[in-house]
């Protein structure tokens, strides 16, 4: 216990020192930017690494871990105003998020969206620190088998949560998966079903399908509308922005066991080599939709519930993945992959040494999360009553603006002009999908998952074979889906027989 | 006066000719050959230099990449204004190939390729993208100690308790032609209880994978294994079954004698080919793609159609580089030990090439078995 207390001394001593705290000054604004557009904080972190053969490890390291948390801090904007998910994280924010500013609550949204995210960075932060000790055990207790399933439970968990749409979901999902395995198998190293494009070897770039998917049919609509995002209480939105911020802070304290059981979830589930990150905030979104009261009816209409979960375990989920990463050195995350590299180039090298020789690197990363969330999450609220009036934009002005950023932001993705064309054709696919009552989401979580999923499917059939059957983990996560996918029946069918009801109860 | 001026004149030939006749060694050494140097000057003089990395940010191609970007400067000629990176991703190095395939030849482009870009054009898998004798300038890493494949107690503790397995044992790998599971590999084609289980992402995946016990053995080298199992020397956990590559195990300094000494390791373990007694074709095709795949790692490539004298300046550069100290000491912070760094020019790429092509098509079957080809 005096080595842990010794380490994290010396951790606040490294950390709140000139150097470190002037690269959290530096990359404070252009992360807090960055966080807006697809691709969340990743440049700024490449950009940090283009300079950390010349920095001190300790300011390098602060720096870009600091820059990844930050980012997250805006990430909930264009989710909650635009219906546009901002990066792999923080996709189920859309669900309810931007419901609730087309009721004119964009500033309830915001609000209890940030203080889930500061609560959500904080108990997932000292999650971390109190589980270090045993985190290493965590992991390895679960298997290739294990991370295959629970990637697929990811997936089904989406489908699930596809509002009455159970076997639309679960048809989506698995387009999504066909389209994540185009490019290089990572299994045989072949690259397939590319149609001789050398721009698909590595398989579709994230970003042109998210804009494609998601901003344009949304941008398209809101045009076609004629009215702004907010469609009722513009008048009070406008007028009690500030308040309506507050409402929603209030929100997310009056949920408060919401907020610390989402957390955790965020927590354990980053935990997963691979799959944790972009998983975590669905499961919480899911449990929180099964368990909360009323929720099956509510979710997807603007309930802050739906808001207030996934954006907990959003931030908590920064802490889980530090385990793999510096525990393993498996970047949990694209981003972990930066953290790795700067700590290699530091001559820190990722793996049991960083719970023991390096403790104190280690405890400082966990800092850098609590204080990227401690000022981030502040100046967002201070900005949230502005950002909110974006609701209140004329559509004329807004729709062709937001087309505008996000595919710049997609054709930087790979700096290719076919990055264009991939917009296009999901921005028609995302147009028939959100016309006809196809959930868009499972697509997305199918994509990012569809590797992972595949590879821990390969190496589990090949390492274990039928053995896996044998192993009480295996077993365990197996009933948890066949669980998902009763509730996911289940809720399709309740679905269905309220529209029937309702049909046969109305006026002919 | 007259005097002074006399001795003046008098000393002055003699020191003269001293200086001339000692100078040249005491000069420092040229750097760049016979190449008209004026002209490389006025070449590098206030440009950018682009290195492009077929990998994402992040990776051990990128960190070396890096590295030599910020010691590359001071063996150019004149004085770059920059040496940057530019990160092209895709198809395991391909699209950074073509790119550099297209970029202007005019020697201020160099890019990085993988070992597995050079086993593909010798298993006429080439890339039209690629051609190693046109292209290749020098590679800055090459494994000098030894690799052993360890099995873990838990299954078995000898390469003769391994043979009695009534089940394989199972090896971590990247993707197929991955140099760590070359012992293994020849193993399993050798129809021995070996099962290598591709699609691991990397060295880190790999060694959690036998940590949780998913797999039973792991390839590494003896530095690397004491850097991250440093718990076997009270869990006992692993034990070395055979052997292959450069230095012996037990030849290193004395403190990883002492830490081999705890895991339970005191003998040497036997050679590769001494425990699987393969015939000599599969030797010389095990041989040929283990030293490939090691003097591959960390190589640097010209577009096609630089003029001679640049070519052979970026050589000389490259050379003098992996030779310098500052240089070495930033790789050895980022993990490598000098035991798996070093140039290795065109020329012995060439006679490893020319062995390749001298395999019978025994050996050459296994060869592309071993280098991933289909």
């Amino acid at each position: 216990m005096d080595v842990y207390l010794e380490a994290m001394l010396a951790a606040s001593q490294h950390l709140f020192t000139k150097g470190p705290m002037l690269g959290v000054l530096i990359v404070l604004p252009v992360s807090l930017v960055s966080g807006l557009l697809p691709g969340g904080g990743l440049p700024v972190a490449v950009v940090i690494l283009g300079f950390a053969t010349y920095l001190d490890p300790w300011i390098a390291i602060t720096s870009v871990v600091f820059a990844m948390a930050i980012s997250d801090a805006s990430e909930p904007v264009p989710c909650i105003l635009l219906g546009v998910p901002g990066t792999r994280s923080s996709q189920a924010t859309v669900l309810d998020g931007y419901p609730m500013a087309q009721k004119g609550l964009a500033g309830v949204a915001l609000g209890a969206s940030y203080t889930s995210n500061l609560v959500g960075g904080i108990i997932g932060a000292m999650a971390l620190l109190l589980s270090l000790p045993i985190a290493r055990e965590i992991v390895l207790w679960l298997s290739a088998a294990e991370f295959f399933l629970l990637s697929l439970l990811g997936v089904l968990a989406v489908a699930v949560v596809s509002a009455g749409a159970f076997v639309k979901g679960m048809l989506t999902g698995a387009l999504g998966l066909g389209i994540a395995m185009i490019g290089f198998c990572p299994i045989s190293g072949d690259i397939r079903a590319t149609l001789g494009t050398e721009y698909l070897w590595d398989g579709f770039a994230f970003a042109p399908i998210v804009v494609g998917l998601f901003a344009v049919p949304e941008a398209i609509g809101l045009v076609m509308s004629g009215t702004p995002i907010a469609r009722e209480r513009m008048a009070a939105m406008l007028k009690e922005s500030r308040a309506d911020v507050y409402r929603g802070m209030r929100a997310a304290f009056r949920h408060f066991w919401l907020l610390i059981y989402s957390s955790l979830i965020g927590v354990f589930v980053g935990m997963i080599p691979g799959a944790g990150g972009s998983a975590a905030h669905w499961l919480a979104y899911m449990v929180a939709r099964q368990t909360e009261k009323g929720a099956r009816k509510t979710f997807g209409t603007g309930d802050v519930r739906g808001v207030i979960a996934p954006e907990a375990a959003n931030n908590s989920v920064d802490g889980g993945v530090l385990v793999p990463t510096v525990a393993f050195g498996i970047p949990g995350s694209s981003g972990m992959a930066l953290v790795l590299a700067i700590l290699i180039l530091g001559g820190i090298t990722p793996g049991p040494k960083m719970l023991t020789e390096h403790l104190d690197m280690t405890i400082s990363l966990v800092y850098t999360i609590v204080l990227a969330n401690v000022i981030g999450v502040p100046i967002m609220l201070m900005f949230a009553p502005v950002i909110t009036r974006v609701a209140a934009i004329l559509p004329d002005v807004l729709g062709p603006i937001v087309i505008g950023i996000v595919t710049l932001t997609a054709y930087m993705a790979t700096q290719s002009l076919t990055d264009l064309v991939v917009v296009l054709g999901f921005a028609a696919l995302g147009i028939f999908m959100k016309a006809s009552g196809w959930p868009r989401p499972p697509i997305l979580i199918a994509l990012v998952l569809g590797k992972t999923l595949e590879k821990y499917l390969w190496i589990a059939i090949n390492a274990f074979g039928l053995r896996m059957l044998l192993r009480p983990q295996f077993l365990a996560i197996i009933v948890l889906i066949f669980l998902v996918i009763a509730i996911g029946i289940y809720t399709q069918r309740a679905s269905e027989r309220g529209r029937r009801q309702a049909t046969n109860g109305a006026p002919r | 006066m007259k005097k002074k001026s006399l001795l003046f004149a008098a000393i002055t030939p003699v020191v003269l000719a001293i200086l001339l006749c000692a100078g040249p060694p005491l000069a420092p050494a040229p750097v760049f050959g016979a190449t008209p140097q004026p002209e490389l000057r006025a070449l590098f003089e206030g440009s950018k230099v682009k290195i492009i990395v077929g990998f994402s940010p992040g990776g051990g191609y990128d960190i070396s990449a890096r590295l030599t970007a910020k010691h590359l400067p001071k063996h150019l000629p004149g004085k770059p204004a920059s040496v940057i990176i530019v990160n092209l991703p895709g198809g395991g190095g391909v699209r950074s190939l073509r790119a550099l395939w297209g970029a202007k030849p005019d020697g201020l482009t160099i890019a990085t390729f993988t070992p597995t870009h050079i086993m593909n054009e010798l298993t006429g898998e080439g890339s039209e993208f690629w051609d190693t004798t046109k292209q290749y300038i020098g590679s800055m890493r090459r494994q000098k100690a030894g690799l052993a494949l360890w099995v873990s107690r838990d299954v078995a503790s000898s390469w003769k308790e391994v043979l009695a397995l009534k089940r394989p044992i199972v090896e971590p790998a990247t993707i197929p032609g991955d140099r760590l599971a070359a012992g293994a590999q020849l193993a399993e084609i050798m129809g021995y209880p070996v099962h290598v289980v591709y699609g691991y992402g990397g060295g880190a995946e790999r060694r959690a994978a036998f940590e949780r016990g998913e797999v039973t053995c792991y390839t590494g080298g003896l530095s690397s294994i004491i850097e991250n199992f440093p718990h076997w020397a009270e869990t006992k956990k692993a034990v070395p079954v055979f052997a292959w590559g450069g230095m012996p195990l037990l030849s290193p300094p004395q403190e990883q004698i002492e830490w081999l000494k705890k895991v339970g390791v005191t003998k040497e373990p036997p050679h590769i080919f001494e425990a699987l007694n393969p015939s000599e074709p599969y030797r010389d095709a095990f041989r040929a793609s283990t030293e490939i795949a090691d003097v591959g790692r960390s190589g640097y490539a010209l577009p096609p159609g630089v003029p001679e004298h640049i070519f052979q300046m970026w050589k000389d550069a490259l050379k003098s580089l992996s030779q310098d100290n500052e240089y070495i000491k930033d790789m050895e912070v980022a993990g490598w030990t000098k035991d798996d760094f070093g140039y290795t020019s065109v020329e012995e790429l060439m006679e490893l090439f020319s062995a390749v092509k001298k395999l019978d098509p025994e050996g050459y079957k296994v060869f592309k078995k071993l280098s991933g080809a289909k």
